[in-house]
């Protein structure tokens, strides 16, 4: 009876003896382990477009692969399928984007193989995402197919994708990349289009590895350098923070140096919903505070002349600037536009002269050529007049009083209607007359060592207006403000610096525009005097007897 | 010391023959309670220890084992989710340069992140890709330590680590215990690669080594000091215990002096105490009843001495009065004839009795000399043939052996032959009787055997009873006085011999006195067996009918 229970558990002793004293195993079976979990990624809406069908005719095909710009995944992962082995070796989609307007395309197949698309370009984004406004008119694209196993594939195309309009802002968003001004006192946005998918690793590469865009070469510097590239391309975020790897040269910047590419990359990303940035270089993050940089914002209020009072508006009071507010009264003004400091105002006389009001001082002044636009001053006080009339005549007038010709300013236009310098003072927009129709230009520019204005950089063409513009403006940072009429009508475009401006209808008689913070917080002043407010997509009017409209360029410090 | 422990001591003295060592254990087993014990003892806190620490050392292996796959999972699912962030972040726009250096870097962050060199990864899709980065095997993973089923599990199945046990190709060339965990990396426009972290769990192996070690030592350490202290406990106990048995074993043996010594106050003490009055209980009985059959034995004898004088005296009367019977009167004639008679038979009785309490008194003292047993009983049988001859009874001698000469004390032996052979024709009904004498290396022998009415088993058992008779009023020719058998027994007894007896009713009776050569003791099968078995002669034909056909063995008994 008891013996066999005994042998059992002698046996079961002895193997579990044997077990005990094998240590641990060298061998065993595959067990699973945790679950795999992704990181939320970005949830930004991906398109995955259809890939061929088999047996699509060479239009078909066309087709799909113009679709097909849409999937950005894995470098046009989709649209690559349609190409033949050999073309998809050397496309390069991320050349560029050709964006089209909506409805206006055309395919044609002459013969068989050969497809030639015809589309009405409204802009194109090149490889470093700046959004070049095309002219009017059409342009044909050739495709060349041919047979692969029995399917039709296209053996030749441009580099780049075609998007149309609505498409590409879906795939694409425009992101402010920061550069700093000369002095590192303010920051200047770059806009360029990117991808949705992976932006802060696109923005980070062009920021840090890029160039400004050319127009704005001259008139911004980085603090990014060659001894500080990027050393991967990939920037993931975690947790909210963008992890930026740079080679291990940077280790050697300076301070000064990170903390402004902090600043750079922190502002950049920030676009992207990237809240904060971390520099990495072998995996270890880089010590680097964001620097202080002046601030562009302006009073939301409006600033305003009324018969009595100059000042911002509040309710229906005017709450007086001290000591300006004086005398800017003390003058007839037309036009005003008021210095960051709100110590000192560039005011145009119904005349046309343009005077200099400073506080406790007498008003200068000091334009006095006839048919010059509204001054506008810049961040050091300068006031750039032109007379409407000869565009390549600005002229940068110091508070010494003495002209800086800014020669060459406008080339090729033949009358300037409005300009305005921006208020990070690195930029100046302006509507000119280039041929037959008015556009909207911007230019970067270009100062001496200290500070003063020598020159405008590369001037680069924002959008072509339907019709004469009247007033313009700097509403944010990125974008401008400006009403045109067009066939009896005004509107107002809110023009970004690169990119697809939107245009809105508003009141008749509109003289003058001035911008706010954001888009929609556009001010207007007809010519009785009312002033409007943006209310969604129509106009309030806010409050009468508004003599001048005056605009902003910054809050005091 | 005890017997035990001599014993013990015996068996260990043998342990150098392996092939005894069953038994000795056995023997030891059965004979020692200390051993026993011990062996009890030492066997089940051995098997307890064992248990605990096998349970121990599978429980501590166990846990280091999972602790450090949990460990290396976490870190190695840290590593590859940190990794693949990192991939799907990236912008390479088909830059195999980029995505080359994009695949080291992660590799290293890896790398670091997962605590290991050993990393290795694999591209799953074999078609071809002008931007794939190479497979790489880092730190001394290689893909022939990863086994195909680890490989194709995870291939197969994204959505969870794999991990599995291997060995890791050591400097001495064998093989560390480690662990390697397998799970998917999705590159950009590569597509997925297998990942594969290997760890080493030397260290682990090590402390659990060392952790093992320290358990069987310490349960070796404790398994020989639980024996040492049973064995100083069980000494404490067996020993008293020992004392108690060997104690016993000698007063049972008649040692009636032995004492048990009485230490303390415990239960052994106890035991010492009423042992030693137990034994002094019995002693003192013992003596009382000795002594009371000392005075009784010399009472017999003195009374038999004391009369002896005056039946001397009595006696001489007595022949003086029945010599001159002749001149009395018949009646005191008869009467001086009856007083001859019963005063011989009285002397003769006394005789008997001084004989009988000189047993008892163990005062008799044999004179052996060398006699031949058969001349004996033919002596014996030639002086009783007028007796028999009386009775009309045929007395045969037979004799096969017996003739050599035996030490013996012949005139005690001739009294039990007479005895017997007298008996034999009292109670023979003139039926012949056959005397045998024989002998074999051992003993010699001599049975008398008679025909007659013979007795029940009952009476055969008391036939050596004094004073018994079997029939009591069975008459007297001879003058028994009772006390010849029992002095036969005790002359018989006095040689180192026997003297037994068959009887049955109807076929008479048969006495075998057997005496051992040189006194050596009676061993083996006795010369002539006292029951005499079916010896053909039906007791109905005997002797009535026709001569009795015992020629052969007269002559036979005759030579």
């Amino acid at each position: 009876m008891t013996r066999r229970p005994a042998l059992v558990l002698a046996a079961t002793l002895l193997a579990l003896l044997l077990t005990a004293c094998a240590g641990l195993p060298t061998s065993g079976p595959v067990n699973a382990g945790r679950p795999v979990t992704e990181e939320e990624g970005d949830s930004d809406v991906a398109f995955v477009p259809a890939g061929p069908s088999r047996g699509a005719t060479p239009a078909q095909i066309v087709e799909g692969f113009i679709a097909a710009g849409s999937g950005t995944r894995n470098n046009w992962e989709t649209a690559q399928q349609f190409l033949t082995p050999d073309f998809r070796a050397t496309w390069r989609p991320q050349a560029g984007v050709t964006v089209y307007r909506a409805g206006e395309r055309a395919l044609a197949e002459p013969a068989e193989g050969e497809i030639v698309l015809t589309i009405a370009p409204e802009a194109t984004v090149d490889a470093t995402g700046a959004y070049d406004v095309a002219g009017e008119g059409q342009i044909t694209i050739g495709f060349r197919l041919e047979r692969v196993r029995d399917e039709w594939r296209i053996a030749e195309a441009p580099d780049g994708v075609i998007l149309d309009e609505n498409r590409f802002r879906s795939v694409f968003r425009s992101y402010e990349l920061m550069y700093f001004d000369p002095s590192w006192r303010f920051l200047v946005p770059d806009l360029r289009w990117f991808p949705t998918t992976n932006a802060a690793t696109r923005i980070a590469e062009a920021l840090v590895d890029g160039a400004p865009s050319p127009w704005l070469a001259g008139s911004v510097v980085s603090a990014f350098s060659a001894d500080a590239g990027l050393a991967q391309r990939s920037v993931p975020v975690r947790s909210g923070v963008a992890q930026v790897s740079l080679e291990s040269s940077a280790r050697q910047l300076e301070p000064a140096v990170l903390d402004r590419m902090q600043t750079q990359l922190q502002e950049s990303l920030a676009g992207a919903g990237i809240p904060e940035v971390d520099m990495l270089v072998d995996d270890q993050v880089l010590t680097a505070e964001p620097v202080n940089v002046a601030s562009t914002r302006i009073d939301s209020r409006p600033l305003v002349l009324t018969a009595d009072a100059f000042g911002f508006l509040s309710g229906t009071q005017v709450e007086e600037i001290l000591s300006l507010s004086a005398a800017v009264r003390s003058v007839d003004a037309a036009a005003i536009e008021v210095a960051a400091s709100r110590s000192m105002a560039a005011v145009q006389t119904p005349t046309g002269a343009v005077l200099r009001v400073e506080t406790g001082a007498a008003p200068t002044e000091i334009d006095s050529r006839p048919g010059l636009v509204a001054p506008t001053v810049d961040t050091l006080n300068y006031i750039w007049t032109v007379p409407s009339g000869s565009p390549d005549a600005v002229v940068a007038i110091g508070t010494d009083g003495a002209w800086r010709e800014i020669a060459d300013a406008w080339p090729g236009a033949t009358r300037i209607s409005a300009m305005r310098v921006s208020r990070d003072g690195a930029r100046i927009a302006a509507v000119l007359r280039v041929g037959v129709r008015p556009s909207l230009w911007v230019a970067g520019i270009v100062r001496d060592a200290d500070g003063v204005p020598v020159a405008l950089g590369e001037r680069r063409l924002l959008a072509v207006l339907p019709g004469d513009g009247v007033g313009l403006a700097w509403g944010d940072e990125t974008s401008l403000a400006l009403s045109y009429t067009d066939g009896g009508q005004t509107f107002v475009l809110e023009q970004p610096v690169g990119g697809p401006g939107t245009a809105l209808r508003a009141p008749d008689g509109i003289t003058t525009v001035a911008g706010g913070n954001q888009p929609g917080g556009v001010r207007l002043r007809d010519v009785d005097g009312e002033l409007y407010v943006q209310r969604g997509a129509s106009w309030q009017d806010q409050f009468s007897g508004v003599r001048v409209l005056a605009t902003q360029q910054g809050t005091p410090r | 010391m005890s017997p035990t422990s001599t014993a013990t001591h015996a068996v260990v003295a043998d342990w150098r023959d392996v092939r005894a060592w069953p038994r000795r254990i056995a023997l030891a087993w059965r004979r020692s309670l200390r051993f026993r014990t011990l062996a009890l003892t030492l066997g089940l806190t051995a098997l307890t220890i064992l248990v605990a620490l096998v349970w121990m050392a599978l429980a501590i292996q166990n846990d280091l084992f999972e602790s450090r796959i949990q460990q290396v999972q976490s870190a190695a699912s840290r590593a590859t989710q940190s990794a693949q962030t990192t991939l799907d972040a990236a912008v390479v726009e088909s830059d195999t340069l980029a995505l080359q250096n994009l695949m080291d870097r992660v590799r290293t962050s890896m790398s670091r992140q997962a605590a290991t060199d050993m990393i290795a990864a694999f591209r799953i899709s074999d078609q071809p890709s002008s931007t794939a980065p190479q497979d790489f095997e880092a730190g001394g993973l290689t893909a022939d330590m990863l086994t195909s089923g680890l490989r194709q599990t995870v291939r197969r199945d994204a959505g969870t680590q794999w991990w599995q046990s291997i060995g890791i190709p050591a400097d001495d060339g064998g093989h560390a215990p480690g662990v390697v965990i397998g799970q998917q990396l999705i590159l950009p426009e590569a597509g997925a690669y297998e990942v594969y972290f290997a760890y080493e769990l030397g260290s682990e192996a090590q402390t659990l080594q060392f952790v093992q070690v320290t358990l069987w030592g310490v349960g070796i350490v404790l398994v020989v000091l639980i024996g040492a202290v049973s064995w100083f406990v069980l000494r404490s106990v067996t020993v008293p215990i020992a004392q108690a048995a060997e104690t016993s074993a000698k007063l049972a043996s008649g040692d009636l002096g032995v004492r048990l010594p009485v230490q303390g106050e415990d239960e052994f003490a106890t035991l010492g105490r009423s042992f030693n009055a137990m034994a002094d209980s019995i002693e003192a009985q013992i003596k009382e009843l000795a002594e009371l059959s000392l005075v009784q034995q010399r009472f017999v004898s003195d009374v038999s001495h004391e009369l002896r004088t005056p039946l001397t005296t009595i006696r001489l009367a007595s022949d003086m009065l029945n010599d001159q019977r002749a001149a009395f009167d018949p009646t005191t004639a008869r009467a001086a004839e009856l007083l001859h008679a019963q005063v011989q038979r009285f002397e003769t009785l006394l005789t008997d009795l001084l004989e009988i309490s000189r047993y008892d008194a163990g005062s008799v003292q044999l004179e052996n000399e060398a006699t031949s047993l058969a001349h004996l009983a033919e002596d014996v049988i030639a002086s009783m043939q007028q007796l028999a001859d009386q009775h009309g009874t045929d007395v045969r001698l037979v004799a096969p052996g017996g003739y050599s000469p035996v030490d013996m004390d012949p005139r005690r032996v001739r009294r039990i032959v007479r005895n017997l052979l007298g008996n034999a024709i009292e109670h023979g009904e003139g039926r012949p009787i056959v005397v045998t004498v024989d002998s074999n290396q051992e003993a010699v022998a001599l049975g008398v055997r008679d025909f007659g009415l013979g007795m029940s088993e009952a009476d055969a058992e008391r036939v050596f009873d004094r004073f018994w008779r079997a029939d009591p009023s069975r008459k007297r020719t001879i003058g028994g006085t009772g006390l010849g058998l029992s002095i036969a027994l005790g002359d018989a007894r006095l040689h180192g011999g026997t003297l037994e007896v068959w009887s049955e009713l109807g076929r008479g009776t048969n006495f075998v006195l057997t005496l051992p050569r040189q006194g050596a003791g009676l061993r083996g099968t006795p010369p002539i067996p006292a029951d005499p078995g079916d010896d053909g002669i039906p007791s109905d034909d005997l002797g009535m009918t026709q001569p009795l056909d015992l020629s052969d063995l007269a002559q036979g008994g005759r030579p």
